[in-house]
């Protein structure tokens, strides 16, 4: 073997080596973790709904910022995957916009003992479309909307949405008064889809007629995951209508770029996306646009109708269907397709500094009040001290409760 | 040196713990495949037969398009290119054979789905959308002639590979015999792909076998709605599936089970398709 | 006559050439873009693209980098190379001092079955297994997927490259007496070129793989530097490249599919470093 294919080798090893050395330096170097010793190191792993995306990293990053030892890994799945991955133990902070359904909550509840399920963040879906060569903004009612998602209606040209769109019209001249409807939906599991179902049975009643069939046949999973492809064969002759995207960005993507479309996105994706939003009519007849003022007013006479309702963070939140009730809420400009993002979390601990980490987490979402992103409204001040004083009283580790893990550990 | 001695024993270990690791995974995919299948379950999973659809159709089309594309490599590299440019394009090849796939993935998915969208699966619709493959509207960016397309782009480097080293051991006293009777670049290069027709069918079975595997490509171009879709459409293939509902675990009794049976299909497709082609072309070849 | 001929060669030309020149202009066309797209965060945000963690927050200009993900690549990939090649070459010895052995020819079937194999379906097993019983996904785990994929590959490879060593050379072994350990010996430091070769190709098929990591790893794009990586096998899977290509490739914001774009040159880049290494070693192969 020749003296220059020795060197070679050893030059390379000692070049990969010295590499990774330095790297590793470096990166240690960028992150301050000096002050926190390696033993209390925690990972706190969040999984579920793709609709508070925004505003969850915003807390994660201040979370990391204040405590360097806590690391947290958010999937943004789907609430159907986030539930899932709760009950299966891959999950220790499950994000689902309606509350669990009550099977799967007596089902983690009989695994993991008592729950706590609150609400984190507010927000609204909206209607986003691309029609090209529009002037001004669409205006859309309940029924127009679930007959789009539906397939009666499959041209934008349609008589229906002319008469609310004089905009339109001069398009739909050039384009022969013909410009298919293409509706994109969600393909998994998706709390955003849950809240858009919801709200079109309750504004169309062929749409309540078809969810009732569903569910019956397939249960609360009908409203996270309908089954469109049956439902465009039976209204618009083709399974061939729609497209198919995963994730809130995937609908906002896909309707970026297909013209002629129309998708439902938690408000913030619209915002970031750069996307036109739909006016949709509300309760009082008026059509009203997605602004932070008309969210805002339909939060303020959604918390009147939440005043009247008994909150117990501990219980099942489903069988209330609180979320039904505050779709569509009353108000001049109030906009109907609102919600709140729920999230659900173990009590019983085994291990102090997990519980520790939670409550941190926990107490960013629910005691800071000036970390909300663009596109999100904060949940009423009453309703999240109640929830983060009962966590603090309620959750234990080993037996023991928090607050003793709390107190004499202050500084970690 | 057939006596066992310590060495004998040492050295087995590896082996047992190998053969322990190929032993564990079959009998893990089998038992955790049975409740679905005792249940039924997975028969009656609406999912499971369109994505074996979907997964041969994919391949089908990657295993066709690799075959034109790396016999034109082949061809072109031994009879035509001069020297240093073969070499260029060889390393080239061997290179993309083992090379990270999600890249392909990405790539398409962002920047390739568009132009072929619009430049090649809306012309499908418009002439050919009488015929049931095309008869899909293409607004969306995902298909599966999208995915089928980019796996025989990936595939094709290593089936290249394949039948360019079959091809080198052609003995050269057949190509100075062809050349001593006049033949031109055509007779040599169809005699030459004749005398290699087991390595052209073993490469393909590779390529096979690698593009029906491939799971992150897949579940990036390929759109997740589980259907007997036309080639335009948005459609689902078993790893796919597998990677986007194994995470709904709980949520349905049996579906753990019934994405298990999935991948033991898979799994079984892809060793029936390797050693089986093989077995046949031997046989026929006796 | 002659002419008859040139004609079809033109046309086979042709043909060739344009089919051909179709695939390597697309494979090109890719190329391109992981250099172009994915030099872009290192133009911008200079080295620090390398070792920060991405920033997610949509309205601040600031990229970050991908520095846990490359982190967690080197990780997982070295601990599996770590105990995968060491496991997977001394198979390949057994296989090559045995070959008749009925041990050896049923192993030997198996690891070719499992070579070829989906990968996919190794992540089903650690999941059912592993993932599932510990409600972790620990990076260890990944790795362990991965060792399907390189035991079987480096075994094999090893007793092919071994049983093409002219057959004298083991006979001079034995008429010189040598034990069986000298004898593989020097049987491996004669093929030493080819066997290292094929481990870096094995080590560049592992740094590619992403079918089970999708399953066994968390598909997110966000991992910030932590003081988990001084226990990166026990504390929660780290995000790989490949991992985070993938959710890059859907991801929200415009900044973080840049910064899989640059994700997807650095493991180009690793790939194409082990290939030529690969490629330098094997282009010499000498016997003695």
């Amino acid at each position: 073997m020749a003296k220059t294919q020795y060197i070679l080798i050893t030059i390379l090893v000692v070049a990969v080596v010295l590499g990774i050395a330095i790297y590793l330096y470096t990166a240690h170097s960028v992150k301050q973790v000096e002050k926190a010793p390696q033993r209390s190191s925690i990972v706190i792993r969040i999984g579920g709904a793709t609709a508070p995306m925004y505003q969850i990293e915003k807390w994660i990053s201040i979370l990391e910022k204040r405590y360097p030892n806590i690391t947290v890994i958010y999937d943004a799945v789907g609430s159907g995957k986030g539930i899932a991955g709760f009950l299966e133990g891959i999950y220790d902070i499950a994000l689902h916009d309606p509350p669990m359904p009550t099977q799967q909550w007596e089902e983690a509840y009989r695994k993991y003992g008592p729950l706590l399920e609150c609400p984190d963040v507010g927000g609204a879906v909206v209607l986003i479309y691309n029609i090209p060569g529009i002037s001004g903004t669409l205006n859309l009612t309940g029924e127009i909307i679930a007959n789009i998602f539906i397939g009666k209606i499959r041209n934008w040209c349609n008589k229906e949405i002319l008469r609310y769109n004089k905009g339109l019209i001069k398009t739909c001249k050039d384009h022969h008064y013909y410009i298919p409807i293409i509706p994109v939906v969600r393909r998994e599991a998706s709390g955003t889809t849950f809240i858009f179902v919801t709200y079109l049975t309750i504004v169309s009643n062929t749409f309540r007629k078809i969810m009732r069939i569903q569910y019956s046949k397939r249960g609360p999973m009908a409203y996270f995951r309908p089954d469109w492809s049956s439902i465009w064969r039976e209204y618009a002759h083709t399974i061939a209508y729609g497209i198919y995207a995963s994730g809130n960005y995937g609908i906002a993507s896909t309707v970026k770029r297909t013209p002629g479309s129309i998708g439902y996105v938690e408000w913030s994706y619209a915002i970031f996306s750069n996307l036109n939003m739909a006016r949709i009519l509300n309760r009082y007849g008026n059509f009203v646009y997605p602004s932070y003022r008309n969210i805002v007013e339909a939060f303020e006479n959604a918390a009147e109708i939440l005043r009247k309702e008994k909150f117990n963070p501990l219980g099942d939140l489903w069988k209330e269907k609180i979320f039904e009730k505050i779709l569509n809420p009353p108000g001049n400009d109030s906009y109907p397709i609102i919600f709140f993002s729920h999230l659900t979390v173990k009590l019983y601990y085994k291990n102090p500094l997990k519980a520790i980490a939670v409550y941190r987490f926990l107490s960013v979402v629910w005691s800071m009040n000036n970390t909300y992103v663009r596109g999100y409204i904060p949940v009423p001040k009453s309703i999240r001290s109640i929830c983060l004083s009962t966590f603090i009283r309620y959750a234990r580790v080993d037996n023991r409760s928090l607050t003793s893990f709390i107190g004499i550990t202050k500084n970690s | 040196m057939k006596s066992k001695n310590i060495s004998d024993i040492f050295l087995a270990i590896p082996l047992l713990i190998s053969l322990g690791l190929v032993l564990y995974f079959l009998v893990v995919l089998v038992y955790y495949s049975i409740p679905s299948i005792v249940s039924g379950y997975l028969f009656r999973y609406e999912a499971a037969l369109p994505s074996i659809y979907g997964s041969l159709i994919i391949s089908i089309i990657a295993v066709v398009l690799s075959l034109i594309f790396s016999i034109a490599l082949t061809i072109l590299i031994n009879e035509y290119l001069p020297k240093f440019l073969e070499g260029i394009i060889s390393s080239l090849i061997d290179v993309l054979a083992a090379f990270p796939t999600v890249i392909f993935g990405i790539w398409g998915l962002q920047i390739f789905a568009p132009y072929f969208r619009d430049f090649v699966e809306w012309p499908l619709y418009r002439y050919l959308g009488f015929l049931p493959p095309f008869s899909y509207p293409p607004y969306q960016l995902q298909s599966a002639l999208l995915t089928g397309v980019v796996l025989g782009i990936m595939v094709t480097p290593f089936a290249t590979a394949v039948i360019r080293e079959a091809y080198r051991t052609i003995p050269r006293e057949l190509r100075e015999t062809l050349l001593s009777l006049g033949a031109g670049k055509w007779e040599i290069a169809k005699i030459s792909l004749i005398q290699i027709r087991e390595a052209i069918i073993g490469g393909l079975t590779l390529s096979f076998g690698k593009a029906i595997g491939e799971t992150a490509a897949v579940a990036l171009l390929i759109g997740g709605i589980p259907w007997f879709c036309p080639l335009t459409a948005q459609c689902e293939a078993i790893p796919a599936l597998i990677v986007s509902e194994i995470g709904m675990g709980l949520m349905y009794p049996n579906l753990l089970s019934a994405l298990t049976a999935l991948s033991l299909i898979l799994f079984i497709i892809g060793a029936v398709a390797l050693f089986g082609i093989r077995y046949v072309v031997r046989r026929i070849h006796r | 006559m002659v002419r008859k001929y040139r004609v079809r060669d033109l046309i086979l030309g042709i043909l060739v050439s344009t089919t051909s020149g179709i695939v390597l202009s697309l494979i090109l066309w890719m190329l391109l873009t992981v250099v172009y797209l994915g030099s872009q965060p290192l133009l911008k945000e200079g080295i620090r693209a390398l070792i920060e963690s991405p920033n997610v927050v949509p309205m601040s200009p600031k990229i970050g980098g991908i520095g846990p993900m490359i982190y967690s690549t080197l990780v997982i990939v070295g601990t599996c190379v770590a105990i995968g090649l060491p496991i997977g070459f001394l198979t390949g010895l057994y296989l090559y001092e045995h070959p008749t052995s009925k041990l050896s020819r049923i192993c030997r079937r198996l690891l070719e079955v499992l070579v070829e194999a989906p990968t996919v379906c190794y992540g089903v097993v650690i999941y059912l297994t592993f993932i599932l019983a510990l409600k972790e996904k620990l990076a260890i785990f990944s790795s362990l997927s991965l060792l399907f994929i390189i035991i079987p590959y480096v075994a094999i490879q090893t007793c092919d490259i071994l049983s093409t060593l002219p057959a004298e050379l083991k006979e001079t072994c034995v008429a010189l007496g040598l034990s069986r350990w000298q004898t593989l010996k020097v049987l491996t430091r004669a093929a030493w070129r080819a066997l290292i070769a094929n481990m870096m190709i094995s080590i560049a098929k592992v740094l590619g793989e992403t079918g089970p990591l999708l399953i066994v790893a968390h598909v997110t794009v966000k991992l910030s530097w932590g003081p988990w990586i001084y226990h990166p096998l026990t504390s929660v899977a780290p995000v790989p490249l490949t991992v985070f290509i993938y959710a890059a490739a859907r991801a929200a914001l415009s900044k973080v599919v840049m910064l899989g774009w640059l994700a997807c040159l650095v493991l180009t880049l690793m790939a194409f470093g082990l290939f030529i290494i690969a490629r330098i070693l094997s282009r010499t192969i000498e016997i003695l």
